[in-house]
C-alpha cells in the first residue's frame, strides 16, 4: 500500500506534467500558423510531448534521488520534471535562451543537468549504453546510486539496447531499464515492428529480471520501480521494465497522425490515466475534489512562471556558438 | 482560352491558406496533371495539378503568400486543338563566355613576387627559370645583385635580337674575307665628285658590285624554303642603317639595273628616311641580299650576322693605305677587307668564294663599275 | 672515467602501456575498457601487463559490443571516471560512430560547457602488410572533420608515453590513434624507428602542438605517424644530393597545429604533405589550405601532397604497396618541388 504522501506527490508530479506538456503545445504552435512552418515562432524545431506517460515518469523517479543517473530520450519533459529538474531552466533551454540548462546549444532533445545527473539524446536507444556507463562508474566508486534509462518500445529493436542489457547483467550494474511502450514508433505500431509480445520477455535473454506494467498504472510502476531500484541499490544487478502507456499526442507537434483512427483517440482519452487516478484518489477520500483542482491551478502558474521566464530571458551572444567544443 | 487557377478548399474550419512552393514558371508549357504547387492549410498540404495542357501566363500569388480558398493564383492558358509540342525554348543556350584570362603581366611565383615588392624589382626585367618561365625568387635575388642597373629593353632590341637569335640558329653561318685593291675606284670617284650630280660612294659601287655579280651567282642570294631553294628574279639589295639603338635596313630595288648616281641618291635618301623613322614597312621587304658597312670605324673584316631571311651579307671594312706587293715591288696601295657571311645549308663555300671573288674584281675593275 | 649514461630504449607499444600504467598508478578514476586488452595485452601491446599490474576491475576485457562499451565509457566519464577504451581496429568505427561522434564528442557543449567527458578512445590504424581494406585504414580525416573531439597520432616511443599522459588528463574526449607499424610489435614487419629513448617518469607531450623532427632549408614535409618514418628516410637520401627537407610531425590533428605549418613553410618555401589516409577531402588538403591561407606570399612553388589514392585498399602485397606513400614516392617529390614543378 502506498503512503498518502506518496500518492498526493505521484498526482502533483503527474499534474503538472501534463500541464506542462499541454501548455507547451500550445506555446510551440505560436508563429506557426497559418502554414506550419517548423523552423518559425519561439520554440523552434521539433517538439516531442509525453501527455498520457506520465505515470511512468511519477511511479519511477519517485525513488531516485539527485544523484541517481538517468538518461532519457527525445521526449524527455515528463522524466526531467518528475526526476526533479529545474522546470524553468528546462524551459529556457527549449526556448534557446542564454539561461537555460545547456546555454541554448542543446535545446529540448539534449537536456543535461549536473545536478539532477540528468542527460537525454536525440537517437533512438543511444543513451541506454550511457546508463551502463554511470552504473559502471557507481560500482567502482562503491555508491550505492543507480543508473536508470528510459527508452520506447522502438528502441528495444535497436543493437545498442541489447548490448546494453547484456553488459549490465554480464558485470552486475545498477540499471535499471524502463521501456516505455506507446505503441508507436512514430507512426510504426509496435507489432509491424517487434517480433514479440512484450519487451519485458526479452529480459530472459539476458538473464536479469522483466517485469510488465500492462495498464500505464502509476501505483504499478511506483511498485515494480521499488522493487528495481532496490535490487540495484544492493548489488543484485539490473531490472527490465516494460509498462505499456499511452501517447495522447503526436509524435511530434505538427504530427498529424494520420495513421491513427480517431477510435483510437477516443479510447485513449476514455483511459486517461492521470484522469483515472484522480479519480481513484477522490474516490478513496485522500484527495478532494477542490484539493485536485488546487493541484492543477498551482501546476499550471508555476508552468506559466516557466514559460515567463523562458520568454524573459535573453538569447546567448552570437559568439558563443564557437565555445565550449573543448573544456 | 485563358482561365484562373483557384485556391481549392482544404480544410472545412478554415478559410486561408498558403501557396508554399510553385513548380512552374510563367511562359511554361504544362500537361494536364502536371504538378503546379504545393498548398498548405493548417497542418495539411496538398498538391496543385494543372487542369489541362497549355501554358502557364501568370502566377499571381508569391510563395509564401496566404489566400482565401476560392480566390485565384494562378492564370493558365488552355492548349486549343491538338496538345502544342512545348517548343524547345531557345535552343541549346551557348555556354557563358569564359572571361577573357584576366591578371596579364608575367609568371611569378608568390615568393618571387613578395621579394621582388621588398627590393623594388619590376619584374618586366627578371627572367624566370621555373617551368614555363615562371619567375621564382631564385631569380629575383639574381637580378636584384646585379651591380648596374638595368636599362629595360626597348621592343626593337627585343625584336632584332629575337629575330637574328632564331635566324642564327635556323641557317649555317660561315664567313669568307677577301681584300680588294679599291685604289682606282676611290681615284674615280673622287674625280666624278666634283661632277653635278655626285657620282655615288664607296658603298654604292659595292652594293653595284654585288648587284651585278648576283646575276651571275644566283645561288647566292636564293632562298631555303620547304618547297625548294628559290633563286631571286631581281636584284634588290638593303642597305643596313645604324640608329641610336638598333639597325634597319631599307632595300634598294633593282640594284643591278640602276647606274652609280642613282644608287647613291637612293642609299642616301633611305639612310636618310631610316633615321628619321620614316620608312615604309614594305621598304625593308623583299631584300636579296644586304651589305653592311663599318667602314667609317677602324674595322677591316668582321663576321656580319645574316638579315632574315636572307641567305648572304657583305660587310665592309675600311679603305685602307696600305703597303701592296705590285710586280715584286712594294707599293701603297688603298686595300678594303670584304667579309661575305653565307649560309652554308643554300651555297656551298667554292660556290660562295666565287662569287665574292666576282665581287672582288668588279671592284678592282671601276671603269666598267661606275659606267 | 666518463660515466656513461646507459639510453632507456622502449618499443612504442610499451612506451604507450607504461604511459597508461603510470597515470592509473597516479589516479584511481583511470580504468581500461575494450576487446583483448585484459589478458592478451591489447592486440597491438598497448596494454599489455596492465591486467597483472591493476587487476580485471580496472583491466576490463569487454564482449565484442563496442555501441555498448563505448557508450558505457561516455556514461562512466560523465559520473567521474577516467575510462580509456580501446576500438581495437579504427575500421571498426562504423559499428559505435554514434556513441563516438554524437555522444562523446557533443554532451559537452550541449550542455553549454556543464558537463564533461574524459574518454580517451585508443585504437589501431594503418597497414602495409597486407591487412586488407576493412582492416588498413587511418581515417584522420573522417574524424578530425567532426568536432569535439581531440586527435593524436604519435609517431615516437617518446611522444606516444607523452600523449598518452597527456590525453588520460585532458578532460575531453581524445581519440589516441596508434599505427601499427610504429608499435614495435616482434610479428610485424621490423622498424628501427619503432625504439626509441623513453623518460623513466611521467611527463606529457602538448596536444595540439606539432615537433619539427628533422629542421631543414629546402622544403618542409608535413606528416604523421608511420609517415613521419619514411619521410625521415627519404630526408636522408635527399640531404645526400644537396635537399635539406624539414619533417613536421603533427603529432596532433585536431587541434591541428596551423602555426607551426605556416612557420615552417614560410622558411622553406615548399610544402610536400604526405598522408597515409585516402587524398580526397582530408588532411592533406586542410594543410595545404593553411598554408595558402597562412603563406601563401612565401610560397616558391605549388604545394605538392602523397596520399593514398581514393580507392579500397588492395590485399595483394604489390598493389597495396603501389598504392601507400613510400621513401622513394616522397624523395621523387622533393625533387620536383625543388626543381619548381
Amino acid at each position: 500500500m502506498l503512503s498518502e504522501q506518496v500518492q498526493l506527490e505521484m498526482h502533483h508530479q503527474m499534474v503538472r506534467i501534463r500541464r506542462f506538456e499541454e501548455t507547451l503545445q500550445q506555446v510551440y504552435m505560436e508563429g506557426k500558423s497559418p502554414a506550419f512552418d517548423i523552423a518559425a515562432g519561439p520554440v523552434p524545431g521539433e517538439m516531442h510531448l509525453a501527455a498520457g506517460q506520465e505515470p511512468v515518469a511519477a511511479g519511477v523517479c519517485l525513488h531516485l534521488r539527485p544523484s541517481d543517473a538517468v538518461t532519457a530520450t527525445h521526449r524527455p519533459h515528463h522524466i526531467a520534471l518528475a526526476h526533479g529538474m529545474d522546470m524553468q531552466k528546462m524551459t529556457a533551454e527549449i526556448f534557446g535562451k542564454d539561461t537555460g540548462l545547456g546555454h541554448g546549444k542543446g535545446g529540448h532533445m539534449h537536456l543535461f543537468d549536473p545536478a539532477t545527473h540528468f542527460g537525454c539524446s536525440g537517437i533512438i536507444a543511444e543513451g541506454i549504453p550511457t546508463a551502463v556507463g554511470h552504473a559502471l562508474a557507481f560500482k567502482k566508486q562503491g555508491r550505492d546510486d543507480v543508473a536508470v534509462s528510459f527508452f520506447g518500445e522502438g528502441a528495444a529493436n535497436q543493437g545498442a539496447f541489447h548490448e546494453s542489457l547484456n553488459l549490465a547483467a554480464l558485470w552486475n550494474l545498477g540499471v535499471v531499464f524502463v521501456c516505455e511502450d506507446n505503441a508507436w514508433a512514430i507512426s510504426v505500431p509496435k507489432e509491424r515492428a517487434t517480433a514479440i509480445a512484450n519487451n519485458s520477455d526479452r529480459a530472459a535473454a539476458y538473464g536479469i529480471p522483466g517485469v510488465l506494467i500492462p495498464d500505464n498504472d502509476p501505483v504499478a510502476v511506483y511498485e515494480a520501480a521499488g522493487e528495481a531500484v532496490a535490487r540495484a541499490r544492493a548489488g543484485r544487478g539490473p531490472t527490465l521494465i516494460e509498462v505499456k502507456t499511452d501517447r495522447l499526442l503526436g509524435h511530434f507537434e505538427g504530427d498529424a497522425q494520420v495513421y491513427r483512427t480517431k477510435d483510437e483517440m477516443e479510447t485513449l482519452t476514455q483511459r486517461d490515466a492521470l484522469k483515472l487516478y484522480e479519480r481513484r484518489l477522490i474516490a478513496a477520500g485522500t484527495l478532494t475534489e477542490d484539493g485536485a483542482r488546487q493541484v492543477w491551478v498551482a501546476a499550471q502558474a508555476e508552468v506559466d512562471a516557466a514559460i515567463e521566464y523562458a520568454r524573459q530571458s535573453p538569447y546567448p551572444e552570437l559568439e558563443a556558438a564557437l565555445l565550449n567544443v573543448f573544456a | 482560352m485563358r482561365r484562373p487557377v483557384l485556391m481549392p478548399r482544404l480544410a472545412e474550419e478554415v478559410d486561408q491558406g498558403v501557396v508554399v512552393t510553385w513548380f512552374v514558371e510563367p511562359g511554361a508549357p504544362i500537361r494536364e496533371g502536371e504538378l503546379l504547387a504545393e498548398l498548405q492549410v493548417e497542418k495539411v498540404s496538398s498538391e496543385l495539378r494543372a487542369p489541362c495542357d497549355g501554358r502557364v501566363v501568370e502566377l499571381l500569388v508569391v510563395p509564401g503568400g496566404v489566400v482565401t480558398q476560392g480566390d485565384p493564383i494562378a492564370i493558365i492558358e488552355e492548349a486549343t486543338g491538338g496538345a502544342e509540342a512545348p517548343d524547345a525554348g531557345d535552343g541549346t543556350s551557348a555556354p557563358a563566355a569564359l572571361p577573357a584570362a584576366g591578371g596579364g603581366g608575367v609568371a611569378a611565383s608568390p615568393a618571387a613576387r613578395r621579394l621582388a615588392r621588398e627590393l623594388g624589382v619590376d619584374l618586366a626585367g627578371v627572367s624566370g627559370s621555373g617551368p614555363d618561365g615562371r619567375i621564382v625568387e631564385a631569380d629575383v635575388r639574381t637580378a636584384a645583385a646585379e651591380p648596374f642597373p638595368a636599362t629595360p629593353i626597348s621592343p626593337m632590341r627585343r625584336a632584332i635580337a629575337e629575330r637574328l637569335q632564331t635566324w642564327l640558329g635556323s641557317t649555317a653561318q660561315v664567313t669568307l674575307t677577301a681584300e680588294a685593291d679599291v685604289t682606282d675606284l676611290v681615284a674615280e670617284l673622287g674625280r666624278r665628285a666634283r661632277d653635278d650630280p655626285p657620282q655615288g660612294s664607296l658603298v654604292a659601287a659595292a652594293v653595284r658590285a654585288v648587284a651585278l655579280a648576283l646575276r651571275d651567282h644566283p645561288r647566292v642570294g636564293a632562298r631555303w624554303t620547304e618547297a625548294g631553294l628559290r633563286e631571286p628574279d631581281r636584284r634588290d639589295i638593303g642597305i643596313a642603317v645604324a640608329l641610336a639603338d638598333g639597325l634597319v635596313t631599307p632595300v634598294v630595288r633593282d640594284a643591278d639595273l640602276k647606274d652609280l648616281p642613282t644608287l647613291g641618291r637612293e642609299i642616301d635618301e633611305a639612310a636618310e628616311r631610316a633615321r628619321a623613322g620614316a620608312l615604309a614597312p614594305a621598304e625593308v621587304e623583299g631584300g636579296v641580299l644586304s651589305v653592311t658597312n663599318l667602314g667609317a670605324y677602324r674595322i677591316d673584316g668582321f663576321t656580319p650576322l645574316l638579315n632574315p631571311p636572307q641567305s648572304a651579307i657583305l660587310g665592309l671594312g675600311r679603305a685602307r693605305w696600305r703597303p701592296a706587293v705590285r710586280d715584286g715591288a712594294v707599293v701603297p696601295r688603298q686595300l678594303m677587307v670584304l667579309s661575305l657571311t653565307f649560309d652554308h645549308r643554300v651555297v656551298d663555300g667554292a660556290p660562295a668564294a666565287s662569287f665574292l671573288t666576282d665581287v672582288v674584281e668588279r671592284l678592282e675593275t671601276p671603269a666598267a663599275l661606275v659606267a | 672515467m666518463a660515466v656513461e649514461t646507459k639510453r632507456r630504449l622502449l618499443t612504442t607499444s610499451k612506451a604507450v602501456a607504461e604511459g597508461i600504467a603510470q597515470e592509473m598508478e597516479r589516479d584511481p578514476a583511470v580504468f581500461v575498457m575494450g576487446e583483448d586488452i585484459g589478458v592478451y595485452g591489447g592486440i597491438f601491446g598497448a596494454t599489455e601487463g596492465l591486467l597483472a599490474k591493476f587487476g580485471p576491475e580496472r583491466i576490463m576485457d569487454t564482449p565484442i559490443s563496442e555501441t555498448g562499451f563505448i557508450g558505457a565509457a561516455t556514461g562512466a566519464a560523465l559520473s567521474g571516471m577516467r575510462p580509456i577504451v580501446e576500438l581495437m581496429f579504427v575500421d571498426f568505427f562504423g559499428v559505435c560512430m554514434d556513441q563516438i561522434y554524437n555522444h562523446m564528442a557533443k554532451i559537452h557543449y550541449e550542455s553549454g560547457g556543464n558537463v564533461r567527458v574524459p574518454v580517451v578512445v585508443t585504437t589501431a590504424i594503418g597497414g602495409g602488410y597486407s591487412d586488407g581494406a576493412q582492416h588498413s585504414q587511418t581515417l584522420y580525416g573522417t574524424f578530425a572533420h567532426l568536432p569535439g573531439m581531440k586527435i593524436v597520432v604519435p609517431s615516437t616511443p617518446y611522444d606516444a608515453k607523452g600523449l598518452m599522459i597527456a590525453a588520460i588528463r585532458d578532460d575531453n574526449p581524445v581519440i589516441y590513434m596508434f599505427h601499427k607499424g610504429v608499435m614495435g610489435l616482434g610479428w610485424m614487419t621490423p622498424n628501427a624507428r619503432a625504439t626509441g629513448e623513453v623518460p623513466e617518469e611521467p611527463y606529457t607531450v602538448p596536444i595540439g602542438k606539432a615537433d619539427i623532427k628533422r629542421p631543414g632549408r629546402d622544403l618542409t614535409v608535413v606528416t604523421v605517424s608511420l609517415m613521419v618514418h619514411r619521410a625521415l628516410d627519404a630526408a636522408e637520401e635527399l640531404a645526400a644530393e644537396g635537399i635539406e627537407a624539414e619533417v613536421l610531425d603533427l603529432r596532433s590533428i585536431v587541434p591541428l597545429d596551423r602555426e607551426a605549418i605556416v612557420e615552417s613553410v614560410r622558411r622553406t618555401r615548399r610544402l610536400l604533405v604526405v598522408d597515409e589516409d585516402y587524398r580526397s577531402f582530408g588532411m592533406t588538403g586542410e594543410v595545404i589550405t593553411t598554408v595558402v591561407e597562412g603563406a601563401f606570399d612565401y610560397l616558391d612553388a605549388p604545394p605538392a601532397r602523397l596520399a593514398l589514392p581514393d580507392v579500397p585498399i588492395p590485399y595483394t602485397r604489390p598493389l597495396e604497396q603501389y598504392v601507400l606513400p613510400s621513401r622513394e614516392r616522397i624523395v621523387a617529390a622533393a625533387r620536383e618541388l625543388v626543381a619548381g614543378r
